[in-house]
């Protein structure tokens, strides 16, 4: 994880992303019991034109050249498969740039907040999506008030209501 | 069936492993993503002995490792 970081953070030095924080099940080691898993999800965001599609192609030629290996679409990064995946919406673009640091192993690491967490799994709405919901209400401290206006923003108050209705 | 419905020996078991559960949740990062690994190991077992390919296991020694420890922070 704290190579994983490292190399990320070298690329937001040299101007390849812009930022970059940890989400997906790793990101639940920092809120919830531990939930099986096999990659560590980096989300990033980079400059890019509006409306262009991004190549992950220069990305990885970076990450090679740092002595990664990758493996399909994954990465390997110190000892874990790392995913990168580009932020693909405003709610992901902003769960990102909302990240908090937070500490493990003696360094750093932006995590996204259980706020965050609980509007992209309601918006990507998998199975374990909304198992994540569940647990993160139950086991992390949420900022009510702060959910409820991610929530709102981004359109995901009938979703939310939903999943609510089932609890 | 309601919770006051279920049988008493049935109810302290889910009250063990619910308390537990969150005993599980207030563990620090570093801990928890140690069980991971313990369960992608036994994941891979399970994969391995019902014919089905193998599943990652994490280097956890790897993925601890802090090149630069004043770098960061």
């Amino acid at each position: 994880m704290n190579e994983a970081v490292r190399v990320f953070r070298e690329l937001q030095a040299e101007g390849v992303i812009r930022q970059f924080a940890l989400g997906g099940a790793a990101a639940l080691v920092f809120y919830t019991e531990p939930v099986l898993t096999y990659d560590l999800d980096f989300f990033v965001i980079v400059d890019a034109p509006p409306g262009q599609v991004f190549s992950m192609q220069p990305l990885y030629e970076h990450l090679k050249r740092k002595g990664c290996t990758i493996a399909g679409e994954q990465v390997m990064i110190g000892g874990a498969p790392v995913q990168v995946l580009i932020a693909y919406n405003p709610l992901v673009e902003e769960a990102v740039r909302e990240a908090c640091e937070l500490p493990f192993n003696g360094e750093h690491v932006p995590v996204m907040t259980p706020e965050y967490l609980i509007a992209i799994a309601l918006q990507t709405s998998r199975y374990k999506d909304r198992e994540r919901v569940h647990l993160l209400l139950e086991q992390a401290a949420i900022d009510e008030a702060k959910l409820s206006d991610i929530l709102t923003r981004h359109g995901l108050i009938e979703a939310w209501e939903t999943i609510r209705r089932k609890q | 069936m309601n919770w006051d419905e279920l049988p008493e020996a049935v109810r302290r078991v889910l009250e063990f492993k619910e308390a537990r559960r969150k005993e599980l949740a207030k563990l620090p990062p570093e801990e928890k993503l140690r069980i991971i690994v313990e369960m992608q190991k036994w994941a891979r077992a399970a994969h391995l002995a019902t014919g089905r390919p193998p599943t990652p296991v994490w280097d956890l020694e790897v993925l601890m490792q802090r090149r630069d420890p004043a770098a960061n922070g």
